[in-house]
C-alpha cells in the first residue's frame, strides 16, 4: 500500500469521526429535547462539509507544499479530479431522479413531507460518497500492485 | 477568443437576460399591475429563454481538421465543473434544509417544489460554470485561439 492510499484511508476515518461525532450528538438532542433550531442546523452543517470534503485533499497539498516528501502528485490529483467529476454526475442524476419520482408518487397536485428532504440529501451523501471511492478504487486499481509515493 | 470562451459568454449573456427580464416582469405585474403575487410570479415565463444555451454547441461548431482542445482547456472545463457543483450542493443543501427550518418536521411542501429545485440547479450549475470558465481564459479577447 503506497502513501497515498494510507492518506485515503486517514480521510476516510477523520472523514467518519467528522460526521459521526456531530452527526451522533445531533440525534441526541433530537431525541433528548425534540427536533428543534440546533440539531437541524448541525445536520444541514454536517451535510455540507459531508459534501464537499473531496476539497480537503487539496487543500492539504496545498498546505503541506512546503514539507519535502511528495504524497499527493499530479496523478493522484487527476485521479481524484475525475472522481469527484464522476460522483457528480452520480448525484447529478440521483437528485433529478429522486424529484421526478417523487412528482409521480404524489401527481402534480400532490404535497410531500418535508422530512422527505432531509432523507434524499442523506441518500446523495451517500451515493456521492460511494461514487467516488469506487470511481478512485477503478482509477487505482483495487489490488495492492506495489505503488509507492 | 476560444470556442469554449464564447459558449461560455453565450450562456452567460442568455442567463442573465433570461433573469433579469423575469424578474422585471414579475415586479411589474406586482408593483404597477397589481397582480396577486401567485399571478405574478407568471413572469417566470420568461426563463425559457434559458433553453437557447442549449443552442451554444450548434452556433459555435468545431473547426475540422483543427485542434480545438488540448490539456489546458480540458483542466479549465474540469475546474469550471467543480467549482459549479460545488455551489450546487450548497444550495441543493440549503433548497432541502430551508421547508424544514420554516414549517417544522410536521410540514408539507407542495411536490411542485421539487422540479423547480432541478431547474434552479441547472440554471445555477450552468452559471457558475460560464463564470468560472471566463475567469479562468479572462473575460476579454486576449487574442487566444482554438
Amino acid at each position: 500500500m503506497n502513501q497515498t492510499k494510507e492518506v485515503s484511508w486517514f480521510y476516510f476515518v477523520l472523514g467518519l469521526a467528522c460526521f459521526l461525532i456531530p452527526g451522533s450528538v445531533a440525534v441526541f438532542i433530537a431525541y433528548d429535547r425534540g427536533i428543534s433550531f440546533a440539531p437541524v442546523l448541525m445536520f444541514t452543517g454536517i451535510v455540507i462539509w459531508g459534501g464537499l470534503f473531496w476539497l480537503f485533499p487539496f487543500i492539504c497539498d496545498k498546505l503541506g507544499k512546503r514539507k519535502k516528501k511528495v504524497t499527493f502528485d499530479e496523478r493522484d490529483q487527476l485521479i481524484h479530479k475525475k472522481a469527484v467529476m464522476a460522483a457528480y454526475v452520480v448525484l447529478w442524476l440521483y437528485f433529478v431522479a429522486a424529484c421526478v419520482i417523487a412528482w409521480c408518487i404524489v401527481g402534480p397536485h400532490g404535497s410531500i413531507s418535508v422530512n422527505v428532504m432531509p432523507l434524499t440529501l442523506l441518500g446523495g451523501l451517500v451515493i456521492f460518497t460511494l461514487a467516488q471511492g469506487l470511481a478512485t478504487m477503478i482509477q487505482y486499481g483495487q489490488r495492492d500492485i506495489g505503488e509507492k509515493s | 477568443m476560444n470556442r469554449a470562451q464564447k459558449i461560455a459568454r453565450f450562456n452567460l449573456i442568455v442567463i442573465l437576460t433570461a433573469l433579469i427580464l423575469s424578474v422585471t416582469a414579475v415586479g411589474i405585474f406586482f408593483f404597477a399591475f397589481d397582480v396577486p403575487i401567485q399571478g405574478a410570479l407568471g413572469g417566470f415565463g420568461f426563463m425559457g429563454i434559458f433553453g437557447f444555451t442549449g443552442l451554444s454547441p450548434f452556433l459555435y461548431k468545431k473547426e475540422t481538421g483543427k485542434v480545438s482542445f488540448d490539456e489546458r482547456d480540458l483542466l479549465i472545463q474540469r475546474k469550471a465543473y467543480l467549482g459549479a457543483y460545488a455551489i450546487f450542493w450548497v444550495l441543493f443543501v440549503l433548497g432541502a434544509m430551508i421547508p424544514f427550518f420554516i414549517l417544522g418536521p410536521k410540514g408539507t411542501i407542495s411536490v411542485r417544489y421539487l422540479p423547480a429545485m432541478v431547474f434552479g440547479g441547472w440554471f445555477v450549475v450552468l452559471l457558475i460554470q460560464s463564470i468560472v470558465t471566463l475567469e479562468e481564459y479572462g473575460w476579454r479577447d486576449k487574442g487566444e485561439k482554438a
